[in-house]
C-alpha cells in the first residue's frame, strides 16, 4: 500500500514536472543557471572521468583479446562499440547523478526543512515548476551535450592508447572503428543521455519532497538520491539497451 | 471569520488534533498556546490548506478550505498570510527579491507599485533599504525573521498566521514583533493567530487564548477567563508569567 502511494506521488511529479516545461512562467533566469551547473560545470569531472574509463577499456580488451585470439586487430571498433553504447552516456550520467543530483536532493530538502517549499506554496507558487520544471529541462539538454562530448572525449582517449600504447595509428583506428559503429549508435547514447537526464532532477527532487526534519533528514534525502539515480540509470539501460537491440539486429 | 469544526488529523497512528473546534472573529487576535507537538503549527497549516485534516471542516469566510484544490485554495492563500517558525526565506534570492517574489504572483502589480510596497513593508517592522540587496545568509537571523513578516505583509493580508514568530528572538526584538501584531490588528483590522509558547505575550495582546495539550484544546477564553483557570497546564503556564515578572 505504502509502495503504490509513493509509485503514486512520483507519477504526479513526473507529470507535472514534464508539464511545468512547457508552460508559463518560463522562468528563463533558473533554466540557465541550471544549465550552466549541470553541463558546464560538470564538464571537467566527466571528461576526466570517461577518459581514464575508455583508456582502461582499450587496455583490457587488448589484454584478452590477445591471450583467447591471440590478436587485439578488432580492439579500436569494440571499444568504439563499447564507447557509444553504453560508456559514453552511461558513465557520464552517472557522475552528473551523483554530483547534480546529490546538490539538487540536498538544496530541495534542505527547503523542505525549513519551510521555504510551504511558503512557495503560500505566495501561489507550485514548487513543482517553480523547482523541479527548470532543473528538467536543463538536465535533458545538458545531459545530451554531455553525453556527445563524453563520447567525443573517450574515443579521443581511446584513440590516444590505440596509438601510444598498442601501437596503431590513427587512421587506422578511425578506420576500424568506422566499420563497427555508425551514426545510429550516437543517435541511441543521445537518447539515452536524455532519458537518464531526466531520471537525475526527478528522483533527486522527489527524495527532497519527502526529506524528514533536521540535518539527519537532509542527509538521508541525499543518500537515498544518489542511491536512487545510479540504480534508475543501471536498469534505465538495461531496458533501453534491450530496446534498441532490435533496431540493431536489423 | 475562520470557524473550525471537529478538527482531526493523525501521523502514523498518533493522534495530533483530536475534535478541534473554535472560531476566530475578524479583526481579533487569537493566541493558541501549548507544549511542544501538541499539533498548534499543524492546525495553522490546515488553515491554509498546506495539510488536510483526516475530518472535520474548517470555514474561512463561509468556504470549507478542506474541500478546496490547490487552484482555488491560491484564493484563499492571497487573503492569509503565514510567518512560519523558520524565516523561510529563498537562500538564492536578495532581500529585494524575496519580498517582490509574491507580490509578482499574487498581486501582479507593476515594478514601480512593487517597489512601493517592499520599502513600505521594510519600514512596518523596522529594517532599514539597506539591506535589500543583501542575501538572506549575510543578516542576522532575527533580521531574516522581520523580513519573513514583511514578505507577508507587503501583500496585504486579512489573516495572518503566526506559528512561533519570536523564537529564537532576543528580548528586544520579541517585543516589537508583539507590538507589530497588535498594531497590525488593531490598526489595519488584520485578524491574527498566534502558536506560541508565551503565556506573557498572550496575555498582554490576545483577544482568545486557546490552549492544546495532547491533540485536545484544555482550555479557551478571553485573557481573564484563561487566568482564572484551574487547568494544571495552564496554571504551569500562568506560574511561568509570574516567575518571569518577579
Amino acid at each position: 500500500m505504502k509502495i503504490l502511494a509513493v509509485a503514486g506521488d512520483f507519477t504526479h511529479l513526473l507529470v507535472m514536472s514534464f508539464r511545468s516545461m512547457f508552460s508559463p512562467p518560463w522562468r528563463w533566469k533558473n533554466k540557465m543557471a541550471a544549465l550552466y551547473f549541470v553541463a558546464v560545470e560538470s564538464l571537467p569531472v566527466i571528461i576526466i572521468c570517461v577518459g581514464f574509463a575508455a583508456v582502461v577499456t582499450i587496455i583490457e580488451a587488448s589484454y584478452h583479446m590477445k591471450i583467447v585470439i591471440q590478436s587485439d586487430a578488432l580492439v579500436p571498433g569494440f571499444a568504439a562499440i563499447l564507447i557509444l553504447r553504453e560508456l559514453g552516456s552511461v558513465i557520464s550520467s552517472l557522475l552528473l547523478g551523483s554530483r547534480v543530483g546529490a546538490g539538487w536532493a540536498a538544496e530541495v530538502s534542505s527547503m523542505k526543512v525549513t519551510e521555504q517549499i510551504d511558503a512557495l506554496k503560500l505566495l501561489g507558487i507550485s514548487p513543482i515548476q517553480y523547482l523541479v520544471g527548470p532543473k528538467l529541462l536543463a538536465c535533458i539538454l545538458g545531459n545530451i551535450v554531455l553525453g556527445v562530448i563524453a563520447n567525443i572525449a573517450c574515443l579521443f582517449f581511446a584513440m590516444l592508447i590505440s596509438v601510444f600504447k598498442l601501437g596503431y595509428t590513427s587512421g587506422m583506428f578511425l578506420t576500424t572503428m568506422r566499420v563497427f559503429v555508425n551514426f545510429q549508435d550516437l543517435l541511441f547514447a543521445m537518447i539515452k543521455s536524455a532519458c537518464f537526464g531526466a531520471t537525475i532532477p526527478l528522483i533527486a527532487c522527489f527524495c527532497g519532497f519527502r526529506a524528514k526534519s533536521g540535518a539527519d533528514g537532509v542527509g538521508k534525502a541525499t543518500t537515498d538520491a544518489v542511491v536512487g539515480i545510479s540504480v534508475a540509470i543501471i536498469f534505465l539501460d538495461f531496458i533501453l539497451s534491450y530496446i534498441f537491440s532490435h533496431f540493431y539486429a536489423s | 471569520m475562520i470557524k473550525y469544526t471537529n478538527i482531526k488529523k493523525s501521523f502514523s497512528g498518533r493522534t495530533v488534533l483530536n475534535d478541534i473546534s473554535f472560531s476566530v472573529a475578524e479583526g481579533e487576535i487569537v493566541f493558541i498556546l501549548g507544549t511542544s507537538g501538541t499539533g498548534k503549527s499543524v492546525l495553522l497549516k490546515n488553515t491554509v490548506g498546506l495539510m488536510k485534516p483526516d475530518s472535520g471542516e474548517i470555514l474561512f469566510q463561509g468556504t470549507d478550505i478542506v474541500q478546496l484544490n490547490e487552484e482555488q485554495l491560491l484564493e484563499i492563500r492571497k487573503q492569509c498570510g503565514m510567518i512560519f517558525q523558520h524565516p523561510a526565506l529563498f537562500d538564492s534570492l536578495t532581500v529585494r527579491e524575496n519580498l517582490a517574489f509574491g507580490l509578482k504572483r499574487l498581486k501582479k502589480l507593476n515594478d514601480d507599485d512593487i517597489e512601493q510596497l517592499i520599502k513600505q513593508s521594510l519600514e512596518d517592522v523596522n529594517l532599514s533599504l539597506d539591506i535589500l540587496e543583501k542575501k538572506p545568509s549575510e543578516i542576522s537571523y532575527g533580521m531574516q525573521k522581520r523580513v519573513s513578516i514583511a514578505r507577508t505583509l507587503a501583500i496585504h493580508p486579512q489573516v495572518l498566521l503566526f506559528d512561533e514568530p519570536t523564537t529564537g528572538l532576543d528580548p528586544v526584538t520579541t517585543t516589537a514583533i508583539n507590538q507589530l501584531i497588535y498594531t497590525l490588528s488593531r490598526k489595519h483590522k488584520i485578524t491574527s493567530i498566534v502558536v506560541s509558547h508565551d503565556m506573557g505575550c498572550a496575555i498582554d495582546i490576545a483577544d482568545k487564548i486557546i490552549v492544546l495539550d495532547k491533540g485536545n484544546i484544555i482550555e479557551q477564553g478571553s485573557v481573564t477567563e484563561v487566568q482564572k483557570s484551574q487547568v494544571p497546564l495552564v496554571k504551569d503556564f500562568m506560574l511561568e508569567v509570574s516567575n518571569d515578572i518577579s
